[in-house]
């Protein structure tokens, strides 16, 4: 007798849980590091285990002694992959190990757990790491590669310094930054590389290389609903509205929008790290402005900082205003 | 008809096994013993007219309701003896005062209603309840529409799994609800009167469709979404009128009734017949689904026993429906009038603990009332009940979905109903007493 489980209602729960989440997440992913791997070769293979084991080994520690219960299902979450995976794709090719080794501890201590775990962290964890490398390791961050399949293979057991043989070039967005710097002018349509920089053949960050390939990843993003959709739309249409101004205003020394979408990390960015549900707004309202708020500080900083590159700094940035945002987008409710 | 779209809502599984097209009755045994609290969840404090030991017919008061409050006359749904006047189990109050009664010589009849002189007093004095499941009573309902409505909307929609009640009073009972509606509308002055159907409902109901065609009752199928069968959500969702915050169906001038609640009124009138039995579906993880005529007091242990069920196969009773139904664990709970349903259920699943919120806002999403539900909870933990008012905790109906919704576990509908019923009135208790203290 009253051998009945009690519980309050709801009696029945959804099938979605934060695992699925992170699963659908880590296949959107496939594509972009499909990419990588085809034109940087297994070195970095080596590089994402290295990042994704370092993510998933902190994160179950923490949550080890946090919960104290649960060690093994804990572990086979895999929790934290995602942060691994998503840190190579922002860091430029090749590093020597350690570099990927100090990201990721970066990134998932002091990005989310210092923070309380998963959930509470204000700042994406990924670019949290990326930009605090950025910052510590400046030269090796700013030597890209052209992407040539397999001639790294060499240089896989090289621990502390890169291969030889790599072809170092600079992308397209430093190239411009110094060819006006320079006192040079820039062509006002770049449609030579327009083809290359929508399919990857350009030096960049690793994950970033390929518009195709995150377009691909990013739509599975936007169709499970694992990410919102207001956020890519909103910032890519601020960034794409705001370059096509400075563009026209400034023919010959802004690289025009196609390219400046298709180079740098913009889709990257606006797909998989401002949908980041833990960092962005909860409201739809305060999604939109954190959208535009994305778009419109990547292209100031491209244009007006010395820094090539602004998605990384202006998703942080956007990530410290969250909690405004969400205090002053609160919807009414339904009849209040 | 044009229905107006409504935000939020999750679709569930159906789960609708119960056949809607037949009702069976439940017998009453000798000796059996009924339960009939004196409380429930909006009428107290009804007053015992009987003594132990005191001979009572099926229909006879054997309560009367109290002058303060809303309160309503209960009413024995057997012919027995008055075993006692006691403390009963109850499945939401856990205990109550209660009468109970030993069944005996069934006549089969039943003692009708004193006559009385309009249709209100008649409702009153029959006891009907909305038995949707909230219990609001309907006389209330009726004295406050009057002479205000131009809308009598029935709901018909179920959209909890399994329950197909309704359902089968709307294919059965189709000629009786007709003449009871256009009775209403005579009565109470209204223009317009729209049934409010599930949507892709069986052709079965069709001769109920028809002959609301032929009375120029308007049918509305409603998408299959849960919980569109709210009373606020079905008002905008048919007329695009928004009920405010706090304010009854009537402020936009809807009377709204469930479909159960009309047959109710439909016996009180023409049959003057008290509530003392009702429509559930007993259905979940069993064989035998079915839609059952069940009188008041019915203990759940002797409506399984007559039905050949074996509760120990099963962990989980739940009374009403999966979505807001109680959880019971004591077989001797008795059926009242707003239970819809009896699911048994072999629940498997893992009790997950809750996790961090990861603000994926599906939570937000899934609510009717667009509230945003983490955000109260995170209020609740935090002990800032003033702050979810202002979230407007209270406009909460507690359907569940954000519960249901939640990636990570969070027993965010529990949390808002533990905090409605009891923090919200002793931190209003709190600040007003604040208040007091500082005007001296």
């Amino acid at each position: 007798m009253s051998s009945f489980l009690m519980k309050l209602p709801p009696h029945q729960h959804g099938k979605y849980e934060t695992k699925y989440t992170f699963f659908i997440l880590s296949a959107a992913m496939l594509p972009p590091i499909f990419f990588s791997l085809f034109f940087y070769g297994y070195r970095l293979l080596f590089a994402y285990a290295i990042t994704m084991t370092v993510c998933i080994m902190s994160e179950w520690i923490y949550e080890s002694i946090k919960y104290k219960k649960h060690y093994l299902e804990r572990l086979l979450e895999f929790k934290g992959s995602v942060t691994g995976a998503l840190l190579v794709m922002t860091l430029p090719p090749v590093l020597p190990y350690y570099v990927y080794v100090v990201a990721a501890l970066i990134a998932s201590m002091i990005g989310k757990q210092l923070f309380g775990g998963f959930g509470r962290n204000v700042y994406n964890p990924a670019l949290t790491g990326r930009i605090a490398v950025l910052v510590g390791y400046s030269s090796l961050m700013s030597t890209f590669y052209l992407p040539t399949s397999n001639i790294f293979e060499n240089g896989l057991f090289n621990i502390t310094t890169v291969p030889i043989d790599a072809v170092s070039m600079a992308t397209t967005l430093t190239a411009a930054k110094e060819t006006v710097a320079n006192g040079g002018t820039l062509p006002i349509l770049m449609t030579d590389t327009w083809l290359p920089s929508f399919l990857g053949f350009i030096p960049g960050a690793a994950g970033e290389v390929s518009a195709l390939a995150l377009l691909i990843g990013g739509a599975l993003i936007l169709v499970t609903r694992i990410g919102a959709w207001r956020i890519p739309l909103a910032s890519l249409t601020t960034f794409l509205v705001l370059s096509t101004i400075f563009w026209y205003f400034n023919q010959g020394y802004v690289l025009d929008p196609i390219t400046q979408v298709l180079s740098g990390g913009i889709i990257l960015g606006s797909f998989f790290m401002a949908t980041d549900f833990v960092t962005s707004p909860l409201y739809s309202k305060g999604k939109i402005i954190f959208g535009i708020g994305c778009g419109a500080l990547t292209i100031m900083i491209r244009i007006f900082s010395s820094y090539p590159e602004g998605i990384g700094f202006s998703i942080l940035l956007m990530n410290s205003l969250v909690p405004l945002i969400d205090r002053y987008t609160k919807p009414r409710s339904f009849g209040g | 008809m044009k229905l107006y779209s409504i935000k939020g809502g999750i679709k569930l599984k159906q789960n609708k096994f119960a056949d809607a097209n037949i009702i069976n009755t439940l017998p009453v045994l000798d000796g059996e013993l009924f339960y009939y609290p004196l409380s429930n969840s909006f009428c107290t404090n009804s007053i015992p007219v009987v003594e132990k030991g005191a001979v009572v017919k099926a229909g006879d008061i054997i309560a009367k309701a109290s002058e303060t409050g809303f309160s309503i006359d209960i009413h024995s749904s057997v012919d027995g003896i008055v075993e006692d006047v006691t403390q009963i189990k109850h499945s939401k109050l856990i205990k109550t005062e209660g009468i109970v009664i030993k069944a005996s010589d069934q006549s089969g009849d039943y003692s009708k209603l004193a006559p009385a002189k309009d249709t209100e007093s008649i409702i009153k004095k029959a006891g009907v309840l909305g038995m949707g499941g909230a219990g609001f009573p309907s006389y209330v309902k009726y004295s406050s529409s009057k002479s205000k409505v131009d809308t009598l909307i029935i709901n018909a929609s179920e959209s909890e799994p399994y329950l197909t009640c309704d359902q089968s009073i709307l294919i059965n009972k189709a000629d009786e609800l007709i003449e009871m509606i256009l009775l209403i509308q005579k009565e109470l002055d209204i223009k317009r009167v729209i049934v409010a159907l599930e949507g892709n409902t069986t052709e079965q109901t069709d001769k109920f469709k028809q002959l609301a065609k032929d009375n120029n009752v308007d049918i509305a199928e409603l998408p299959r979404k849960y919980p569109y069968s709210g009373e606020k959500q079905l008002i905008y969702v048919l007329l695009g009128r928004t009920v405010k915050k706090g304010e009854l169906p009537s402020s936009v001038n809807v009377m709204i009734q469930n479909v159960s609640t009309i047959y109710g009124i439909y016996e009180a009138i023409k049959k003057s017949k008290p509530v003392i039995d009702r429509v559930i579906t007993v259905s979940g993880d069993i064989d035998n689904h079915q839609n059952i005529i069940v009188k008041m007091g019915t203990t759940v242990r002797s409506l399984l026993e007559k039905l050949n069920i074996d509760p120990e196969k099963y962990n989980r009773i739940i009374l009403g429906g999966l979505m807001t139904g109680t959880s019971i664990a004591d077989l001797d709970v008795p059926i009242l009038k707003t239970v819809s349903s009896v699911l048994l259920l072999n629940d498997k699943s893992k009790n997950h603990d809750e996790e961090a919120c990861a603000r994926c806002g599906r939570c937000i999403d899934s609510c009717v009332m667009r509230l945003s539900p983490t955000g109260i909870k995170n209020s609740i933990m935090q002990n800032d009940i003033g702050q979810a008012i202002d979230d407007d905790i209270m406009s909460c109906i507690e359907c569940g979905c954000c519960s249901y919704v939640c990636i990570s576990n969070r027993k965010l509908m529990e949390s808002i109903q533990y905090a409605k019923n009891f923090l919200v009135k002793d931190h209003l208790a709190a600040t007003e007493s604040e208040k007091a203290e500082g005007g001296n």
